[in-house]
């Protein structure tokens, strides 16, 4: 385990390289790619939400890809298309791949989408193929999509609905830099200079034996309880909330606190792992009454309430 | 080389031990408090090992549930969540649950059992159990049942005091005959021969049989004197001399000197 902390210890260092601070996002970007899941990322613009998942993807040597959505974008953008090719004097169908065959695909504000192209991102997110056609496309693994979602200028938009959103494994929530992070990043980024040279530090195998020794990290039977206890809570938790987290929240905590152990070098779950995985694997799949949206609860605040009952 | 699963199997026998131990002392407390207090009030005394059975089997269950890995993570905190998390999956055979379980034994090394064993506790209650017994012995020939007024035997079954088992007669056959019932007409049968009680060395009884002297006259049975001759010669065989120690070999001629040495003596004193 410490030959593994020390990686990714030298990951985040690469990272800081080009990113300065985020690094909560980073990590949880990190929990979500080794639980083989996908994440929502929210945040206002101008966070590196964008940067981060690109420099992510060189340091670990996997296939980047970005789709900017817009009202406008169809299926078929995101998916391919075929496209008649003349070869030999003969005309024939060629399926041009889309941006979605990578391995590391950001959907920069998915909710700008209309549903139906929300929908192929979303098949190929859970399935990880592409259907097109009558032709299906298994995608390359490691398979990963980062949507974000701006959470202001909502209007025009189409919000994911819950259902869809239930498909993510974590919403990670990017905030401002501090002052000193900012004063970095002024530092950095207002003098001349050339792009910065990034060292690999994993590659596709190893990026599977990550994913393979996740599963592997053993969790004890109080923790498992505690989360069960958790996510039944958001459904019996009438007084604030009106739909709960799916059954996909609890193995989806489970899996997330084990990668997180795993990238703090810890050979264990820890109380700590659940407290901190809670708010983002939670945070999208709750829907507070009208009640405690009055009161002015977040959804944040309805997670710390439970996490206070179930200790 | 020790595995891991021969180490927990280590760590829960040790705890069970500490806790037999820590329950039999314990059982003992509970068992000479009852004892105390039933022999105080002349209660059959074996019944004070009913409240200590049902503390054996109480305390016994809830120590059986206590789980060792939280009684080893409460003691060492290096071990928190790392030792249950390892022995919940001790049956499992992967990378990372091995290097748990190795991190988990080196630790274990540094576990002492003498750490588990409260010694401040285990002073105070030698000293309560020697006390009680101490008690037990001071109290054994005292009952307080006569001076409280209140008689426990009553609500359970006694140690064979005559109130409970026998009647007065019973116990006593013969103390209410004869001259005893005519000296009842008198003074009352409790005022001549006092409560009747079995007098009581430790455990063993002693039936103490009052007869009451003097009173057995039955004037019926008075005769007139009987005239007896004594005879006025005395038996033969017996005879006085003088003692031959006191004997003194003086001559005749200072006899005298001898018995006027006395004479004066007499009379200048």
């Amino acid at each position: 385990m410490q030959a593994y902390q020390k990686l990714f210890d030298e990951l985040f260092t690469e990272v800081g390289k080009v990113v300065v601070g985020q690094r909560n996002v980073i990590e949880q970007v990190l929990v979500a790619i080794l639980s083989d899941g996908n994440a929502l990322l929210e945040g206002y613009p101008g966070l590196a939400k964008t940067l981060s998942v690109r420099t992510l993807a060189r340091i670990m040597d996997l296939r980047f890809s970005r789709i900017q959505n817009t009202p406008d974008l169809m299926p078929s953008d995101i998916t391919g298309t075929y496209i008649i090719e003349e070869k030999d004097g003969k005309r024939q169908f060629k399926f041009n791949p889309g941006p979605i065959f990578a391995n590391l695909v950001l959907a920069d504000e998915i909710n700008r989408a209309t549903p139906k192209t929300q929908s192929a991102l979303l098949e190929a997110m859970q399935e990880k193929q592409v259907t097109v056609g009558t032709s299906t496309y298994k995608l390359e693994l490691p398979f990963f999509v980062l949507a974000t979602q701006n959470p202001i200028e909502q209007e025009g938009t189409y919000p994911l609905p819950e259902a869809q959103a239930d498909r993510f494994l974590l919403k990670i929530k990017a905030d401002y830099p501090s002052v000193e992070e900012e004063t970095e990043i002024i530092n950095r980024y207002t003098v001349a200079t050339g792009e910065k040279r990034l060292k690999v530090v994993l590659n596709k195998d190893k990026v599977f034996e990550l994913q393979n020794l996740t599963r592997q990290v053993p969790i004890a039977k109080d923790l498992k309880e505690r989360i069960l206890k958790l996510v039944t809570a958001t459904r019996m938790q009438k007084d604030m909330i009106d739909y709960g987290a799916s059954p996909r929240a609890s193995i989806g905590l489970v899996v997330a606190c084990k990668a997180r152990a795993l990238i703090n070098g810890r050979n264990h779950v820890s109380a700590e792992d659940i407290k901190e995985m809670a708010y983002p694997v939670l945070r999208h799949r709750i829907i507070l009454n009208f009640e405690a949206e009055r009161k002015g609860l977040t959804n944040d605040d309805a997670i710390t309430q439970l996490l206070q009952k179930v200790k | 080389m020790k595995t891991f699963r021969d180490a927990v199997k280590e760590v829960r026998f040790s705890l069970r031990k500490l806790a037999a131990f820590e329950i039999i002392m314990n059982m003992f407390i509970v068992f000479l408090v009852f004892y105390l207090v039933l022999l105080i009030f002349g209660a059959k005394t074996l019944y004070a090992l009913i409240p200590t059975l049902l503390y054996a089997a109480i305390f016994s269950i809830r120590r059986m549930r206590q789980s060792a890995s939280s009684l080893v993570e409460e003691r060492y905190s290096t071990l928190k969540e790392k030792f249950r998390t390892a022995v919940e999956n001790q049956y499992k055979e992967n990378p990372v649950v091995n290097e748990l379980q190795a991190e988990v034994m080196r630790s274990l090394r540094k576990v002492e059992e003498s750490s588990f064993f409260n010694n401040r506790e285990t002073y105070i209650k030698s000293g309560v159990i020697v006390f009680l017994c101490f008690l037990i012995f001071f109290f054994s020939p005292i009952s307080l049942a006569g001076i409280f007024q209140f008689d426990l035997s009553k609500i359970i079954p006694g140690d064979g005091s005559p109130g409970a088992l026998l009647s007065d007669e019973e116990a006593y056959p013969g103390a209410s005959t004869g001259g005893a019932e005519q000296a009842g007409e008198i003074f009352g049968d409790e005022e001549i021969y006092g409560k009747l009680s079995v007098a009581k060395l430790g455990e063993d009884e002693l039936f103490v049989e009052f007869n009451p002297g003097g009173h057995e006259i039955n004037l019926r049975d008075v005769k007139d004197v009987r005239e007896v001759e004594f005879e006025e010669t005395y038996p033969t065989e017996i005879a006085a001399s003088s003692g031959e120690v006191l004997e003194e070999n003086i001559p005749k001629e200072q006899q005298e000197l001898v018995k006027n040495y006395f004479k004066q003596l007499v009379q200048e004193g």
